[in-house]
């Protein structure tokens, strides 16, 4: 990848998720080129260890603009935090999922509950 | 994907008519008692039990609500379901029981957070990708059985954030308002505990990466 598929690849980037190909080649141009690298700071500005700390602000939609770009950003160019990201939203879920709705009383605590009721009533 | 858009548990009781039951209650009519608590015990008793360690707490923290239900009715404006209210009042009891009692498994979580490289912030370990859940209903229930006891393995302080947030749909403030921390330390408990139940899940959903 030379340093103009890489300013293509950025707005593919920007735009959706490449393949791990481009992803890829992309990282590799990013380590081996100085220049690019700086002009296009910004956009790595943030580290996958951010990414881990930003998931819940992200999920309460509580990022600001500038952030959630370059967040958006990080996460279309490495399927690890994809990868991250997508099971902590499905932990999430499992977690509303695994619970029971409702437990069966016992016909005593009903009782009791009723019962204490009266007693309050005098 | 925001947790609080969510339902809580108790509010779907669809088929009870809070007006009437409401109305029935305050007139002090013995059998409308009877029903309130039919109606709802059940999904009370449910959540107390995911805040408590076994069910006699859980049973008494129900009593308690009710009880405490029974007083406040008459202040009860009907600006929620009478579910989501009873719902609200059965959490508090639950947490006011859970203080009063010595805590368990107050340790650390820190081994089950995601580790990173310093310097360039990379994963030490890559993460895999997930399994999408399963539409067989016998293995679907095997992994809400999976998804509990990882619920049940996280330190309280921890486990008590995440029940409270992602299972009985309170938001941020109010997790935070009831463990009596800030609304940052409630997002940052509640944060902590979805990653180290995602840890303790991988090995259930977790796919090697192609």
């Amino acid at each position: 990848m030379d340093c103009t598929q890489f300013r293509t690849a950025i707005e593919a980037i920007r735009t959706g998720q490449p393949g791990a190909a481009v992803c890829d080649q992309f990282r590799a141009h990013l380590a081996g080129c100085p220049n690019c690298a700086e002009r296009f700071a910004p956009y790595f500005a943030m580290k996958c260890s951010d990414v881990a700390d930003f998931l819940s602000n992200y999920f309460d939609g509580g990022l600001e603009a500038k952030v959630q770009t370059v967040f958006d950003f990080h996460i279309n160019a490495c399927p690890e935090c994809r990868c991250y990201l997508d099971s902590y939203e499905q932990t999430m879920k499992c977690a509303r999922d695994a619970a029971k709705p409702s437990l069966k009383p016992p016909q005593a605590l009903i009782d009791a509950i009723l019962a204490a009721r009266r007693a309050t009533q005098g | 994907m925001n947790p609080s858009a969510q339902h809580a548990p108790g509010d779907d009781v669809g088929a009870v008519d809070d007006v009437a039951l409401l109305e029935r209650l305050r007139g002090g009519e013995e059998a409308a008692f009877g029903e309130l608590v039919e109606a709802f015990a059940g999904r009370m008793l449910a959540a107390t039990r995911r805040i408590l360690a076994n069910d006699e707490d859980a049973q008494d923290a129900v009593q308690d609500a009710f009880l405490s239900a029974f007083k406040a009715l008459d202040g009860f404006h009907g600006d929620s379901r009478l579910g989501t209210w009873l719902h609200r009042i059965a959490i508090n009891a639950a947490l006011m029981k859970l203080r009063s009692q010595r805590r368990r498994n107050e340790h650390g979580i820190e081994t089950l957070l995601p580790q990173f490289k310093d310097g360039d912030g990379h994963f030490e370990v890559s993460p895999r990708r997930w399994a999408e859940p399963a539409d067989d209903p016998v293995v679907r229930e095997e992994s809400r059985a999976v998804v509990r006891a990882g619920i049940d393995q996280l330190p309280d302080n921890y486990r008590i954030a995440l029940v409270l947030r992602d299972i009985e749909g309170l938001g941020t403030e109010e997790v935070a308002e009831r463990l009596g921390v800030s609304v940052n330390a409630a997002k940052i408990r509640v944060h902590r505990a979805r990653q180290a139940l995602r840890t303790l899940l991988d090995p259930h959903f977790g796919e090697s990466l192609p």
